[in-house]
């Protein structure tokens, strides 16, 4: 049985791809909801600047 | 149907609803796909650990595939009808799809060092995923390249449906030719091949990156929504 199984270890490739991986969409996710939050923000501001015609 | 979703105000609407449940799920598939995938699931009895690899690297690829196909068919969309929501939607899609095509060519690498002995072969099934990453690449390129970001769209389009040639080339590049990587076990037509035991966690991450994707993507959408609203207030010469 020990010939057919594979008992090297690969624990660092593992966590290597696992890392990669989450590290990458939890950028991701951060980056898209920064730009979404800093966009709705300024379209705020921007709206509020055009409806106040004394701001002008 | 699609001209009642292809309304902008309604597609916000109703993503803003979906948003915080679609979270949710998001959260709870990778809670469990993780438990599933690093500690719930048999090791392979040629790959070892090493197969638990795949539980990331399959579900990035299926998903840079399927995220590639939904660019191609928005810029159909857009090439044919024009409809801006099918560009907000190439546009917020092509980003993430790239993210995920190197996701699959990295995680890929890592498997291949300890599975093939090497990182990179110029194999038909690798070298046809890197081209898709290519494409992606090139299409957020040209839909930004010029001052007016609307200008990039058609071209970009146009790129984007010239480059859905190479999906099938990717899918069957391992039965057309002869190459290093293993061809499908899922996705063929004698079935699948895998065991429930490595089936169940595969399916599992595979869903939470799909929802994951469509969580993003809503995001993005959004946000180039806003960012498309300044621009026309800018030209109306409201600012």
């Amino acid at each position: 049985m020990d010939i057919l199984s594979n008992n090297n270890n690969y624990d660092f490739f593992i966590y290597v791809s696992y890392i990669i991986t989450f590290a990458s969409l939890i950028i991701v996710f951060l980056y898209t909801y920064l730009q979404y939050l800093i966009s709705k923000k300024l379209f705020r501001a921007i709206i509020e600047n055009v409806n106040d015609p004394q701001k002008k | 149907m699609i001209d009642y979703f292809a309304n902008p105000s309604r597609f916000v609407k109703i993503t803003s609803f979906i948003f915080p449940w679609l979270s949710l799920v998001v959260v709870t598939l990778f809670a469990f796909g993780i438990y599933f995938a690093l500690f719930n699931s048999p090791e392979d009895i040629v790959q070892g650990s090493a197969v638990r690899i795949m539980y990331v690297h399959v579900p990035s690829a299926w998903l840079s595939l399927f995220s590639y196909l939904l660019l191609a068919l928005c810029s159909f969309f857009f090439i044919v009808w024009r409809h801006p929501l099918a560009d907000i939607l190439s546009r917020s899609i092509a980003p993430i799809g790239a993210v995920f095509a190197l996701l699959t060519l990295l995680t890929g690498s890592i498997w291949g060092r300890p599975m093939w002995g090497t990182w990179w072969v110029w194999d038909a099934r690798l070298t046809s995923m890197l081209i898709l990453f290519i494409f992606f690449m090139g299409y957020i390129a040209l839909s930004n390249a010029f001052e007016k970001n609307e200008r990039g769209s058609r071209p970009a389009a146009l790129l984007a449906i010239a480059g859905s040639i190479n999906l099938p080339i990717v899918k069957f590049s391992v039965d057309w030719w002869n190459t290093l990587h293993q061809p499908a076990s899922i996705i063929r037509t004698g079935g699948i091949s895998i065991d429930n035991s490595m089936l169940v966690p595969l399916i599992i991450m595979a869903l939470a990156f799909k929802s994951f994707f469509i969580l993003v993507v809503i995001l993005r959408s959004h946000s180039i929504l806003i960012e498309r609203k300044i621009f026309h207030l800018k030209i109306q010469g409201k600012l």
